[in-house]
Protein backbone atom coordinates (compact mmCIF):
# COMPACT_ATOMS: atom_id res chain seq x y z
CA UNK A 1 0.00 0.00 0.00
CA UNK A 2 0.87 3.62 -0.76
CA UNK A 3 1.53 5.82 2.05
CA UNK A 4 0.14 8.73 -0.45
CA UNK A 5 -1.56 8.11 -3.50
CA UNK A 6 -3.21 10.87 -5.15
CA UNK A 7 -5.43 10.96 -8.26
CA UNK A 8 -6.45 13.87 -10.44
CA UNK A 9 -6.53 16.25 -7.65
CA UNK A 10 -8.37 19.65 -8.59
CA UNK A 11 -8.77 22.63 -6.70
CA UNK A 12 -9.85 26.10 -7.09
CA UNK A 13 -10.26 29.01 -4.46
CA UNK A 14 -13.28 31.01 -3.74
CA UNK A 15 -11.87 33.88 -6.07
CA UNK A 16 -11.65 31.67 -8.94
CA UNK A 17 -7.57 31.02 -8.91
CA UNK A 18 -7.61 27.19 -10.04
CA UNK A 19 -4.44 26.32 -8.20
CA UNK A 20 -4.70 22.64 -9.28
CA UNK A 21 -5.43 21.03 -12.37
CA UNK A 22 -5.21 17.98 -12.21
CA UNK A 23 -2.42 16.66 -9.80
CA UNK A 24 -1.90 12.86 -9.86
CA UNK A 25 1.21 11.06 -8.01
CA UNK A 26 1.95 8.16 -5.38
CA UNK A 27 4.27 8.15 -2.55
CA UNK A 28 5.73 4.33 -1.25
CA UNK A 29 6.20 4.12 2.64
CA UNK A 30 9.36 5.25 3.88
CA UNK A 31 10.84 7.39 0.64
CA UNK A 32 11.77 10.59 0.67
CA UNK A 33 10.36 12.64 -1.77
CA UNK A 34 10.93 16.33 -3.03
CA UNK A 35 8.46 18.41 -4.31
CA UNK A 36 10.00 20.66 -6.90
CA UNK A 37 7.96 23.75 -9.18
CA UNK A 38 8.52 26.94 -9.89
CA UNK A 39 6.22 29.87 -7.53
CA UNK A 40 3.05 29.42 -8.12
CA UNK A 41 3.00 26.00 -9.10
CA UNK A 42 0.42 24.96 -6.81
CA UNK A 43 2.94 23.47 -4.06
CA UNK A 44 1.44 24.98 -1.10
CA UNK A 45 -2.19 24.30 -1.92
CA UNK A 46 -1.51 20.52 -2.68
CA UNK A 47 0.53 20.51 0.61
CA UNK A 48 -2.61 21.38 2.48
CA UNK A 49 -4.63 18.90 0.92
CA UNK A 50 -1.85 15.83 2.73
CA UNK A 51 -3.54 16.16 6.25
CA UNK A 52 -7.42 17.58 5.26
CA UNK A 53 -6.37 21.41 5.83
CA UNK A 54 -8.22 21.65 1.89
CA UNK A 55 -10.55 19.02 0.86
CA UNK A 56 -10.28 17.28 -2.41
CA UNK A 57 -12.88 19.51 -5.22
CA UNK A 58 -12.18 16.97 -7.36
CA UNK A 59 -10.14 13.83 -7.58
CA UNK A 60 -9.26 11.97 -4.19
CA UNK A 61 -6.35 12.19 -1.57
CA UNK A 62 -5.51 8.49 -0.14
CA UNK A 63 -3.36 8.46 2.94
CA UNK A 64 -2.51 4.55 3.40
CA UNK A 65 -5.39 4.00 1.33
CA UNK A 66 -7.89 5.95 3.55
CA UNK A 67 -9.90 8.72 1.67
CA UNK A 68 -9.04 12.47 2.88
CA UNK A 69 -12.67 13.89 3.48
CA UNK A 70 -14.82 15.57 6.36
CA UNK A 71 -15.11 12.41 8.18
CA UNK A 72 -11.40 11.29 7.68
CA UNK A 73 -9.89 14.64 8.23
CA UNK A 74 -8.89 14.54 12.00
CA UNK A 75 -7.20 11.04 11.92
CA UNK A 76 -5.32 12.04 8.34
CA UNK A 77 -4.05 14.88 10.78
CA UNK A 78 -2.58 12.54 13.53
CA UNK A 79 -1.00 9.97 10.58
CA UNK A 80 0.58 13.48 8.67
CA UNK A 81 2.60 15.93 10.07
CA UNK A 82 3.27 19.35 8.27
CA UNK A 83 6.23 21.54 9.34
CA UNK A 84 5.37 25.48 7.75
CA UNK A 85 7.53 27.38 5.86
CA UNK A 86 7.61 30.06 8.45
CA UNK A 87 8.36 28.41 12.35
CA UNK A 88 6.75 32.14 13.65
CA UNK A 89 3.26 30.36 12.02
CA UNK A 90 3.16 27.71 13.86
CA UNK A 91 5.00 27.95 17.15
CA UNK A 92 2.77 29.97 18.83
CA UNK A 93 3.10 28.78 22.51
CA UNK A 94 4.55 31.02 25.27
CA UNK A 95 7.46 28.08 25.61
CA UNK A 96 9.19 25.64 24.25
CA UNK A 97 8.23 22.86 25.95
CA UNK A 98 4.55 23.41 25.32
CA UNK A 99 4.50 24.08 21.96
CA UNK A 100 6.04 20.82 21.41
CA UNK A 101 3.07 19.23 23.75
CA UNK A 102 0.48 21.24 21.92
CA UNK A 103 -0.41 18.39 19.39
CA UNK A 104 -0.12 15.33 21.65
CA UNK A 105 -2.08 17.10 24.18
CA UNK A 106 -4.91 18.00 21.04
CA UNK A 107 -4.48 14.14 20.95
CA UNK A 108 -5.67 13.60 23.99
CA UNK A 109 -2.89 11.48 25.56
CA UNK A 110 -2.13 11.18 29.23
CA UNK A 111 0.45 13.24 30.60
CA UNK A 112 2.99 10.69 31.24
CA UNK A 113 2.78 9.60 27.46
CA UNK A 114 2.88 13.53 26.29
CA UNK A 115 6.09 14.03 28.67
CA UNK A 116 7.75 11.49 26.96
CA UNK A 117 6.65 12.81 23.76
CA UNK A 118 7.98 15.93 24.55
CA UNK A 119 11.33 14.85 25.34
CA UNK A 120 11.70 12.53 22.98
CA UNK A 121 10.94 15.00 20.13
CA UNK A 122 13.23 17.87 21.89
CA UNK A 123 15.89 15.62 22.15
CA UNK A 124 16.38 14.76 18.53
CA UNK A 125 16.33 18.22 17.51
CA UNK A 126 18.81 19.09 19.91
CA UNK A 127 15.95 21.92 21.56
CA UNK A 128 15.93 19.97 25.22
CA UNK A 129 17.77 22.62 26.94
CA UNK A 130 15.93 25.29 25.77
CA UNK A 131 12.47 23.92 26.43
CA UNK A 132 11.55 27.00 29.03
CA UNK A 133 12.54 29.53 26.57
CA UNK A 134 9.78 31.68 24.87
CA UNK A 135 9.98 31.43 21.41
CA UNK A 136 10.21 34.79 20.45
CA UNK A 137 13.87 34.46 22.20
CA UNK A 138 14.88 31.96 20.00
CA UNK A 139 16.85 32.41 16.43
CA UNK A 140 15.24 31.62 13.08
CA UNK A 141 17.10 27.93 12.98
CA UNK A 142 16.12 27.35 17.00
CA UNK A 143 12.10 28.29 15.92
CA UNK A 144 12.20 26.09 13.00
CA UNK A 145 13.28 22.72 14.43
CA UNK A 146 10.94 23.57 17.46
CA UNK A 147 8.33 23.43 14.66
CA UNK A 148 9.73 20.44 13.47
CA UNK A 149 10.03 18.83 16.93
CA UNK A 150 5.69 19.94 17.57
CA UNK A 151 5.08 17.60 14.28
CA UNK A 152 7.42 15.09 15.10
CA UNK A 153 5.89 15.02 19.24
CA UNK A 154 2.46 13.30 17.43
CA UNK A 155 4.44 10.53 15.95
CA UNK A 156 3.13 11.00 12.55
CA UNK A 157 3.74 7.89 9.39
CA UNK A 158 4.43 11.01 6.93
CA UNK A 159 6.31 14.32 7.83
CA UNK A 160 5.94 16.73 5.08
CA UNK A 161 8.22 20.12 5.32
CA UNK A 162 7.72 23.02 3.09
CA UNK A 163 10.76 24.83 1.79
CA UNK A 164 12.64 23.24 5.09
CA UNK A 165 16.14 24.93 4.41
CA UNK A 166 14.74 28.28 3.40
CA UNK A 167 16.75 30.96 5.78
CA UNK A 168 18.58 28.73 7.25
CA UNK A 169 22.39 29.07 7.21
CA UNK A 170 24.86 26.76 6.08
CA UNK A 171 25.37 25.10 9.75
CA UNK A 172 21.27 25.31 10.63
CA UNK A 173 21.27 23.26 6.83
CA UNK A 174 23.09 20.38 8.14
CA UNK A 175 21.11 20.26 11.08
CA UNK A 176 18.18 19.42 9.24
CA UNK A 177 19.39 17.42 6.85
CA UNK A 178 20.67 15.24 9.75
CA UNK A 179 17.10 15.48 11.65
CA UNK A 180 15.75 14.26 8.03
CA UNK A 181 18.46 11.61 8.02
CA UNK A 182 17.14 10.78 11.33
CA UNK A 183 13.27 10.58 10.37
CA UNK A 184 14.26 8.52 7.39
CA UNK A 185 15.92 5.85 9.74
CA UNK A 186 13.26 5.52 11.61
CA UNK A 187 10.72 4.60 8.40
CA UNK A 188 9.45 7.72 8.52
CA UNK A 189 7.78 9.04 4.86
CA UNK A 190 9.17 12.55 4.09
CA UNK A 191 7.98 14.81 1.52
CA UNK A 192 9.85 18.23 1.16
CA UNK A 193 8.69 21.04 -1.17
CA UNK A 194 11.59 22.74 -1.81
CA UNK A 195 13.72 25.27 -4.43
CA UNK A 196 16.99 23.65 -3.50
CA UNK A 197 17.80 21.49 -6.18
CA UNK A 198 21.16 20.65 -4.55
CA UNK A 199 19.57 19.47 -1.36
CA UNK A 200 17.03 17.63 -3.72
CA UNK A 201 20.01 15.64 -5.63
CA UNK A 202 22.08 14.93 -2.63
CA UNK A 203 18.98 13.69 -0.18
CA UNK A 204 15.81 12.36 -2.02
CA UNK A 205 15.49 9.18 -3.64
CA UNK A 206 12.48 10.35 -5.76
CA UNK A 207 11.21 13.15 -7.37
CA UNK A 208 7.55 14.80 -7.94
CA UNK A 209 7.86 17.80 -10.42
CA UNK A 210 4.90 19.62 -10.17
CA UNK A 211 4.07 23.11 -12.86
CA UNK A 212 0.61 24.88 -13.35
CA UNK A 213 -1.18 22.76 -10.74
CA UNK A 214 -0.64 19.59 -12.68
CA UNK A 215 1.87 16.94 -12.73
CA UNK A 216 4.92 17.39 -15.44
CA UNK A 217 6.84 14.33 -13.87
CA UNK A 218 7.33 11.64 -11.50
CA UNK A 219 10.43 9.46 -11.31
CA UNK A 220 13.62 8.76 -9.53
CA UNK A 221 16.60 11.59 -9.06
CA UNK A 222 17.56 11.02 -12.96
CA UNK A 223 14.88 13.28 -13.40
CA UNK A 224 17.02 16.49 -11.83
CA UNK A 225 19.70 15.83 -14.66
CA UNK A 226 17.44 15.82 -17.48
CA UNK A 227 17.77 19.50 -19.16
CA UNK A 228 14.52 19.47 -21.25
CA UNK A 229 12.48 18.70 -18.50
CA UNK A 230 13.97 21.16 -15.89
CA UNK A 231 14.23 23.55 -18.18
CA UNK A 232 10.23 23.26 -18.88
CA UNK A 233 9.50 23.18 -15.41
CA UNK A 234 11.31 26.64 -15.21
CA UNK A 235 13.93 24.99 -12.75
CA UNK A 236 17.82 24.75 -13.22
CA UNK A 237 19.92 22.09 -12.95
CA UNK A 238 22.17 20.78 -9.62
CA UNK A 239 25.03 22.69 -9.20
CA UNK A 240 27.19 19.25 -10.20
CA UNK A 241 25.07 18.57 -13.15
CA UNK A 242 25.32 21.83 -14.59
CA UNK A 243 29.13 22.25 -14.62
CA UNK A 244 28.68 18.41 -16.09
CA UNK A 245 26.55 19.53 -19.14
CA UNK A 246 29.46 21.75 -20.17
CA UNK A 247 30.97 18.54 -21.31
CA UNK A 248 29.63 17.57 -25.22
CA UNK A 249 30.62 13.90 -24.01
CA UNK A 250 27.69 14.17 -21.62
CA UNK A 251 25.21 15.34 -24.08
CA UNK A 252 23.53 11.94 -24.64
CA UNK A 253 23.46 10.21 -21.31
CA UNK A 254 22.15 11.27 -17.63
CA UNK A 255 24.41 14.27 -16.19
CA UNK A 256 25.53 13.26 -12.84
CA UNK A 257 23.53 15.10 -9.88
CA UNK A 258 25.57 14.38 -6.60
CA UNK A 259 29.43 15.13 -5.71
CA UNK A 260 29.73 12.01 -5.15
CA UNK A 261 28.77 10.77 -8.42
CA UNK A 262 31.06 13.73 -10.11
CA UNK A 263 33.95 12.58 -7.71
CA UNK A 264 33.41 8.56 -9.12
CA UNK A 265 33.58 10.08 -12.53
CA UNK A 266 36.07 12.35 -12.67
CA UNK A 267 38.55 9.69 -10.37
CA UNK A 268 37.45 7.33 -13.65
CA UNK A 269 39.30 10.32 -16.19
CA UNK A 270 42.03 10.88 -14.20
CA UNK A 271 43.27 7.28 -13.86
CA UNK B 1 16.68 40.65 16.81
CA UNK B 2 16.78 40.91 20.53
CA UNK B 3 13.49 41.45 22.57
CA UNK B 4 13.06 42.42 25.84
CA UNK B 5 12.59 39.64 28.68
CA UNK B 6 9.07 40.28 30.52
CA UNK B 7 9.73 38.02 33.16
CA UNK B 8 13.62 38.17 33.17
CA UNK B 9 13.77 38.62 37.24
CA UNK B 10 10.98 35.38 37.43
CA UNK B 11 13.62 33.01 38.02
CA UNK B 12 15.24 34.42 41.35
CA UNK B 13 14.05 32.51 44.57
CA UNK B 14 12.07 34.35 47.17
CA UNK B 15 9.09 33.13 49.00
CA UNK B 16 7.36 34.74 46.50
CA UNK B 17 8.48 33.45 43.57
CA UNK B 18 8.00 30.11 45.22
CA UNK B 19 4.21 30.65 45.59
CA UNK B 20 1.93 28.65 43.88
CA UNK B 21 0.81 31.18 41.30
CA UNK B 22 -2.42 30.53 41.33
CA UNK B 23 -2.73 31.21 45.16
CA UNK B 24 -0.52 34.58 44.13
CA UNK B 25 -2.35 35.87 41.51
CA UNK B 26 -5.85 35.35 44.11
CA UNK B 27 -4.27 37.23 46.78
CA UNK B 28 -2.27 40.15 45.14
CA UNK B 29 -5.67 40.97 42.75
CA UNK B 30 -7.72 40.90 46.35
CA UNK B 31 -5.12 43.87 47.61
CA UNK B 32 -5.22 45.86 44.51
CA UNK B 33 -9.34 45.63 44.99
CA UNK B 34 -9.13 46.67 48.21
CA UNK B 35 -6.30 49.66 47.86
CA UNK B 36 -7.98 51.10 45.88
CA UNK B 37 -11.11 51.50 47.87
CA UNK B 38 -9.05 53.03 50.35
CA UNK B 39 -9.88 56.87 51.40
CA UNK B 40 -6.94 58.02 53.49
CA UNK B 41 -3.37 59.03 51.74
CA UNK B 42 -1.55 57.58 54.68
CA UNK B 43 -3.16 53.96 54.65
CA UNK B 44 -2.66 54.19 50.57
CA UNK B 45 1.08 55.07 51.24
CA UNK B 46 1.40 52.01 53.75
CA UNK B 47 -0.03 49.47 51.20
CA UNK B 48 2.87 50.99 48.76
CA UNK B 49 5.44 50.57 51.40
CA UNK B 50 4.19 46.81 51.73
CA UNK B 51 4.71 46.12 47.91
CA UNK B 52 7.90 48.11 48.27
CA UNK B 53 9.31 45.97 50.72
CA UNK B 54 7.81 42.96 48.44
CA UNK B 55 9.83 43.77 46.04
CA UNK B 56 12.70 44.15 47.37
CA UNK B 57 12.37 40.67 49.45
CA UNK B 58 12.03 39.32 46.06
CA UNK B 59 15.14 40.64 44.77
CA UNK B 60 13.73 42.61 41.94
CA UNK B 61 15.93 45.33 40.97
CA UNK B 62 14.64 48.93 41.79
CA UNK B 63 16.06 50.23 38.11
CA UNK B 64 13.30 47.35 36.91
CA UNK B 65 10.83 48.31 39.21
CA UNK B 66 11.00 52.44 38.05
CA UNK B 67 11.27 51.79 34.25
CA UNK B 68 8.09 49.30 34.55
CA UNK B 69 6.39 52.23 36.56
CA UNK B 70 6.90 55.02 33.61
CA UNK B 71 4.54 52.88 31.60
CA UNK B 72 1.74 54.23 33.88
CA UNK B 73 2.65 57.99 33.38
CA UNK B 74 1.11 58.19 29.62
CA UNK B 75 -2.25 56.93 31.74
CA UNK B 76 -2.38 57.99 34.78
CA UNK B 77 0.09 61.37 34.24
CA UNK B 78 -1.65 63.56 32.51
CA UNK B 79 -5.07 63.65 34.96
CA UNK B 80 -2.78 63.64 37.94
CA UNK B 81 -1.36 66.72 36.20
CA UNK B 82 -4.65 68.17 35.07
CA UNK B 83 -6.45 67.52 38.35
CA UNK B 84 -5.85 70.35 40.54
CA UNK B 85 -6.83 73.02 37.58
CA UNK B 86 -10.05 71.26 36.91
CA UNK B 87 -11.47 70.01 40.00
CA UNK B 88 -13.59 73.14 41.83
CA UNK B 89 -12.94 74.32 45.38
CA UNK B 90 -10.28 76.85 47.50
CA UNK B 91 -7.87 78.19 45.08
CA UNK B 92 -4.18 77.74 46.67
CA UNK B 93 -2.07 78.80 43.73
CA UNK B 94 -3.14 80.86 40.87
CA UNK B 95 -1.65 82.91 37.52
CA UNK B 96 -2.47 84.79 34.79
CA UNK B 97 -1.57 83.85 31.82
CA UNK B 98 -2.59 86.36 29.29
CA UNK B 99 -6.74 85.23 28.71
CA UNK B 100 -6.69 82.66 30.53
CA UNK B 101 -6.27 82.08 34.17
CA UNK B 102 -5.23 79.08 35.93
CA UNK B 103 -5.48 78.09 39.06
CA UNK B 104 -5.10 75.21 41.46
CA UNK B 105 -7.42 74.01 44.30
CA UNK B 106 -6.75 72.30 47.38
CA UNK B 107 -9.59 69.84 46.65
CA UNK B 108 -7.89 69.03 43.21
CA UNK B 109 -4.76 68.59 44.98
CA UNK B 110 -5.42 66.40 47.32
CA UNK B 111 -8.05 64.55 43.92
CA UNK B 112 -4.76 64.08 41.82
CA UNK B 113 -2.61 63.04 45.18
CA UNK B 114 -4.95 60.30 45.67
CA UNK B 115 -5.07 59.01 42.36
CA UNK B 116 -1.08 59.02 42.06
CA UNK B 117 -1.51 56.96 45.50
CA UNK B 118 -3.99 54.45 43.96
CA UNK B 119 -2.32 54.20 40.80
CA UNK B 120 1.01 53.17 42.36
CA UNK B 121 -0.78 50.76 44.84
CA UNK B 122 -1.96 48.99 42.61
CA UNK B 123 0.62 49.17 39.72
CA UNK B 124 3.03 47.96 42.05
CA UNK B 125 1.17 44.84 43.41
CA UNK B 126 0.87 44.17 39.60
CA UNK B 127 4.64 44.56 39.08
CA UNK B 128 4.92 42.09 42.38
CA UNK B 129 3.16 39.73 40.54
CA UNK B 130 4.06 39.93 37.20
CA UNK B 131 8.02 40.07 37.99
CA UNK B 132 8.24 37.34 40.50
CA UNK B 133 5.70 35.02 38.06
CA UNK B 134 7.11 33.22 34.45
CA UNK B 135 4.56 34.52 32.12
CA UNK B 136 3.40 30.83 31.01
CA UNK B 137 2.65 30.16 34.26
CA UNK B 138 0.56 33.29 34.81
CA UNK B 139 -1.30 32.31 31.98
CA UNK B 140 -1.85 28.52 33.28
CA UNK B 141 -2.91 30.22 36.77
CA UNK B 142 -5.62 31.75 34.72
CA UNK B 143 -7.16 28.92 32.50
CA UNK B 144 -6.55 27.08 36.23
CA UNK B 145 -9.04 29.83 37.76
CA UNK B 146 -11.69 29.79 34.91
CA UNK B 147 -10.89 32.78 33.95
CA UNK B 148 -12.32 32.59 29.74
CA UNK B 149 -10.00 30.73 27.43
CA UNK B 150 -10.55 33.31 24.60
CA UNK B 151 -8.99 35.64 26.99
CA UNK B 152 -6.23 33.35 28.04
CA UNK B 153 -5.36 32.46 24.91
CA UNK B 154 -5.66 36.52 23.38
CA UNK B 155 -3.27 37.65 26.52
CA UNK B 156 -0.82 34.61 24.88
CA UNK B 157 -0.95 35.58 21.51
CA UNK B 158 -1.01 38.96 22.07
CA UNK B 159 2.24 38.57 23.80
CA UNK B 160 3.97 36.37 21.20
CA UNK B 161 3.56 37.70 18.12
CA UNK B 162 3.58 41.13 19.27
CA UNK B 163 7.69 40.84 19.11
CA UNK B 164 6.72 39.29 15.63
CA UNK B 165 4.77 42.19 14.80
CA UNK B 166 7.96 44.50 15.88
CA UNK B 167 10.43 42.56 14.58
CA UNK B 168 8.35 42.97 11.00
CA UNK B 169 7.84 46.91 11.49
CA UNK B 170 11.54 47.73 12.07
CA UNK B 171 12.28 46.08 8.81
CA UNK B 172 9.71 48.29 7.28
CA UNK B 173 11.13 51.08 8.85
CA UNK B 174 14.81 50.05 7.69
CA UNK B 175 13.32 49.51 3.97
CA UNK B 176 11.78 52.82 4.14
CA UNK B 177 15.29 54.64 5.46
CA UNK B 178 17.16 52.66 2.44
CA UNK B 179 15.00 54.04 -0.15
CA UNK B 180 15.74 57.29 1.14
CA UNK B 181 12.53 58.16 3.33
CA UNK B 182 12.73 60.70 5.97
CA UNK B 183 10.51 61.42 8.77
CA UNK B 184 8.86 64.73 7.70
CA UNK B 185 8.92 67.25 10.86
CA UNK B 186 5.38 67.76 11.30
CA UNK B 187 1.50 66.20 11.24
CA UNK B 188 0.91 68.70 8.27
CA UNK B 189 3.84 66.99 5.97
CA UNK B 190 1.36 65.04 3.64
CA UNK B 191 3.79 62.58 2.03
CA UNK B 192 4.74 61.49 5.89
CA UNK B 193 1.25 61.17 7.13
CA UNK B 194 0.71 58.77 3.77
CA UNK B 195 3.39 56.59 4.21
CA UNK B 196 2.65 56.07 7.88
CA UNK B 197 -0.94 55.33 7.33
CA UNK B 198 -0.10 52.86 4.25
CA UNK B 199 2.36 51.11 6.88
CA UNK B 200 -0.60 50.77 9.37
CA UNK B 201 -2.69 49.40 6.20
CA UNK B 202 -0.03 46.80 5.26
CA UNK B 203 0.63 45.71 8.87
CA UNK B 204 -3.21 45.35 9.59
CA UNK B 205 -3.40 43.12 6.21
CA UNK B 206 -0.18 40.80 7.52
CA UNK B 207 -1.28 40.55 10.70
CA UNK B 208 -4.43 39.43 9.58
CA UNK B 209 -3.11 36.49 7.14
CA UNK B 210 -0.65 35.75 9.84
CA UNK B 211 -3.54 34.92 11.81
CA UNK B 212 -5.09 32.99 9.04
CA UNK B 213 -1.12 30.73 8.84
CA UNK B 214 -1.27 30.41 12.86
CA UNK B 215 -4.98 29.04 12.56
CA UNK B 216 -4.06 26.21 9.78
CA UNK B 217 -1.13 25.49 11.41
CA UNK B 218 -2.93 24.72 14.57
CA UNK B 219 -5.28 22.70 13.00
CA UNK B 220 -2.59 21.02 11.33
CA UNK B 221 -1.93 19.90 14.67
CA UNK B 222 -5.13 18.60 15.50
CA UNK B 223 -6.57 21.52 17.27
CA UNK B 224 -10.21 21.58 17.11
CA UNK B 225 -11.40 24.59 19.42
CA UNK B 226 -10.82 23.65 22.51
CA UNK B 227 -7.63 24.55 25.22
CA UNK B 228 -6.35 22.10 26.97
CA UNK B 229 -3.61 22.81 29.36
CA UNK B 230 -1.31 20.86 31.74
CA UNK B 231 -0.48 22.44 34.95
CA UNK B 232 1.37 20.88 37.83
CA UNK B 233 0.79 23.19 40.51
CA UNK B 234 0.39 22.30 43.78
CA UNK B 235 -0.75 24.08 46.94
CA UNK B 236 0.56 23.76 49.95
CA UNK B 237 0.44 25.17 53.13
CA UNK B 238 3.47 27.74 52.72
CA UNK B 239 1.01 29.77 49.80
CA UNK B 240 -2.19 29.81 52.15
CA UNK B 241 0.45 31.19 55.16
CA UNK B 242 1.29 33.54 52.30
CA UNK B 243 -1.66 34.52 51.03
CA UNK B 244 -3.24 34.73 54.40
CA UNK B 245 -0.45 37.22 55.28
CA UNK B 246 -1.19 39.46 51.97
CA UNK B 247 -4.79 39.39 52.69
CA UNK B 248 -4.22 40.55 56.25
CA UNK B 249 -2.60 43.26 55.27
CA UNK B 250 -5.29 44.18 53.34
CA UNK B 251 -8.04 43.31 55.77
CA UNK B 252 -6.50 45.64 57.93
CA UNK B 253 -5.88 48.40 55.93
CA UNK B 254 -9.25 47.97 54.82
CA UNK B 255 -10.18 47.87 58.87
CA UNK B 256 -8.63 51.22 59.56
CA UNK B 257 -9.78 52.58 56.68
CA UNK B 258 -13.26 52.80 57.38
CA UNK B 259 -12.62 53.36 61.51
CA UNK B 260 -13.18 50.14 62.17
CA UNK B 261 -9.95 49.53 63.81
CA UNK B 262 -8.07 52.60 65.36
CA UNK B 263 -4.50 52.89 65.37
CA UNK B 264 -3.29 54.42 68.80
CA UNK B 265 -0.04 55.27 70.70
CA UNK B 266 -0.79 52.33 72.95
CA UNK B 267 -1.76 49.74 70.37
CA UNK B 268 -4.65 48.62 68.46
CA UNK B 269 -8.21 49.70 69.87
CA UNK B 270 -11.38 48.41 68.26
Amino acid sequence: MNAIEISDLKYTYADGTMALKGISLDVTKGARVVLLGPNGAGKSTLLLHLNGINLPQQGSVRIFGRKVDKETENEVRREVGLVFQDPDDQVFSTSVWDDVAFGPLNMGLSRHEIEHRVADALNTVGMWDLREKAPHHLSFGQKKRVAIAGVLAMDPEIIVLDEPTAYLDPGGQQVLMEILEDFHNRGKTLVVATHDMDMAAEWADSVVIIKDGTTLAQGGTELLGDISLIREANLKLPTVSQVFSHFSRFKDRSLPKTVAEAVSILEEYIK
Amino acid sequence: MKHIHMDEFAKLESPLHAMDPRVKVLAIILFVFISVTLTRPSLLTAAIIFWVIALLVSRIPVGYVLRRLTWVIPFAGVLILLFPFITPGDTVWAADLGIIRVAATAQGIERALMLLLRVLASVLAIITLMSTTRFKNLMKALSDLKVPAVIVQMLEFTIRYIFVTIDELKRMSRARKARGFVLGRNLWHSHTMRTLAQMVGVMFIRAYERGDRVYVAMISRGFTGQAHSLSDFRVCLKDYLLAGFIGLVGAGLLALDRGLLVLDKGGLLY
